[in-house]
Parts: structure tokens; sequence; C-alpha cells
């Protein structure tokens, strides 16, 4: 039976479905034997799903939702808009003043 | 400038004709030439922009690249073929710009293995956890309604050393593949997927403190 450093070695590519399927195999039967393991690959998961969330709102998309921001207003350091000295200077880097 | 217009062209993920219009009018006057069409792209999504940045780098750091990342979205605004949204596009020379600055810092990995080395697992010599802990009792939905768990899950990634930072954000947060990881980090995408794993169990070591059961 696997170990459960291999098992967490294997973590990855077990959660991405990217194992050769008898070690895939070898790490479902370590999974459902070993509650310690199962509860590490849940926490694991869990891990991914909310690091991948948490920046979600000021990344590719929306606007922050109102409550993405920490629970506040976006500090200056969270400003959604440039600071007018930062465009002034982008807009002269680029020798797109008007 | 047209602030509500503006605003809604980086609006939501759905398919939406007045934004797609919107993004065609900017791109046309961008390829024009026009100074008034490139302030107005500054100014709509440079802000989020520099959020991009500020994850890779610090605050001086992050406003050089992204400047250097704007100006040079316009000077090549005719390499873009609109097949992506214009935020995509400006995301991608954002991330680029911000790791060449990191490249130039020449961060010493062997530091950041060492202070990895605390947050992961444990075993005893028969290969079983030294320090098995306890569950998770909460989905990620329930974490994420949490807005001190969000907070704490953005500064814990934030705080990783900046090698798995960096992996972990460009796989995780900023959507690339391993292979495109690996080109962007002049890296293998074995090393990608170790650096990734790693920078994943330190940051759930860090969680568990504050989320497993009797935490």
């Amino acid at each position: 039976m696997m170990t459960c450093e291999q098992f967490i070695d294997h973590l990855l590519d077990f959660d991405e479905g990217d194992l050769p399927s008898e070690t895939d195999r070898l790490c479902r039967e370590h999974s459902a034997l070993c509650k310690q393991c199962a509860d590490y690959l849940d926490s694991y998961q869990k891990t991914v799903a909310v690091g991948k969330a948490a920046f979600k709102s000021d990344s590719h998309g929306s606007e922050p939702a109102a409550d993405t921001v920490d629970n506040q207003r976006p500090s200056a350091m969270e400003s959604y808009e440039l600071p007018e000295e930062l465009v002034q200077s982008i807009l002269t880097a680029a020798g797109a003043v008007r | 400038m047209d602030s509500a217009r503006t605003s809604s062209s980086v609006g939501p993920a759905q398919p939406d004709l007045a934004v797609l219009s919107d993004e065609q009018t900017l791109v046309a006057d961008l390829k024009a030439g026009d100074p008034a069409a490139y302030e107005r792209l500054v100014r709509v999504y440079g802000g989020r922009m520099l959020q991009v940045a500020r994850r890779f780098l610090d605050e001086e750091d992050a406003r050089d690249a992204l400047q250097e990342a704007l100006v040079s979205a316009w000077k090549s605004i005719d390499r873009f073929d609109g097949q992506s949204k214009v935020s995509t596009w400006l995301h991608r020379i954002v991330v680029n710009a911000s790791l060449m600055r990191l490249r130039k810092k020449n961060t010493k990995i062997e530091k950041a293995t060492e202070a990895l080395e605390p947050l992961l697992p444990k075993y005893l010599e028969d290969g079983h956890r030294a320090d098995p802990g306890s569950g998770w009792t909460e989905t990620p939905e329930q974490l994420l309604g949490r807005q001190e768990v969000r907070a704490l899950v953005r500064r814990s990634i934030l705080d990783l050393p900046e090698s798995y930072r960096t992996v972990l954000l460009l796989r995780d947060i900023e959507g690339l593949s391993g292979k495109e990881t690996a080109e962007a980090m002049d890296l293998t995408v074995s090393a990608v997927k170790v650096r990734l794993h790693r920078a994943r169990q330190a940051l759930r070591e860090i969680l568990a403190d504050h989320l497993a059961e009797g935490a």
C-alpha cells in the first residue's frame, strides 16, 4: 500500500487527474483507507478553490463587488482608479499627451 | 471622457454586445493612433492592471511595470488581433512586464526553499504523517463568504516566498497553463509543478491554523 508521504507527493497530479492509471488507483485506495490523507486532500482542494477565488474580483473581468474587498471600500492601495500622477506619467511615457 | 460608457466596457464575463462594440471602437481608435483612446485605455483598465502587478511586486516596481506594460501595449496595438478581450490581452502584457522586473531582482531560490520548509508536511520513518491535524468542515463557498477568510487567503498568498508565490499566482490566480508558466519563468514544466505543489501545501498549512476544525 502507498504511504501517506507518497500519497501527498502525488496529490497535485491526483487532483488534476494527471496520474497513470495504476498510481491513480493506489491513490484512491489510500484515500479511502486513510482518513488523515482524505482530510488532507479535502483541505488541499479547498485551499486551491479559495486561493483561486480570493483574487477573482480584481483580475480579468468585473469590477470589485462590494462584498469582495475585505468588507470595506477599497483602500488607497486597493483603489481601482489610478493615481492621476501615474496616469499622466504613463501618457507622457507613451508620447500620448493630448 | 465618458466614464459611464467606459466603465461598462470591462464588465461581466457574459457576452454583451454593447461591451463588444465598446471594445471594438476602443481598439479601432487605438490603432488609428488616437491619444484620447489611449488615455481611455489607461484610465479604464489601469487600476485593475496595477492590482495584478502589485501581486508580484512592491508598489514602486508595480507602478513601473504597469507603465512599461501600457506603453508597450500602445506601441504594439497593431498586433492585437481582437480574438481575446482587451483586458485579457493587457493582463498578459502586465504579467510579463512584472515577471521581467522580478527577474531583474534575482531572488535567491535557496532562501525561499528554507522559508517554506516549516510549512510542508512532516513524516515519520514509516511514511505516515507526523502532524496529521484535523479536517476542514466548511465548504469553499462558506469559507469565501467570510470576509476575514478572503482577506487571510490573499494576505497568505502574498506572504509566500517569492518564487513560490509567483508560480502559484501565475497558475492558480492568473490562469496560465503549466507550460506557459514554465516559459514565463524560464523553468521546466516539472519544476513548475513541484513549486506549485509546495506553494499550495504551504498555503494549506497557513490556512489550517485558522480554518481546521477546532482551530
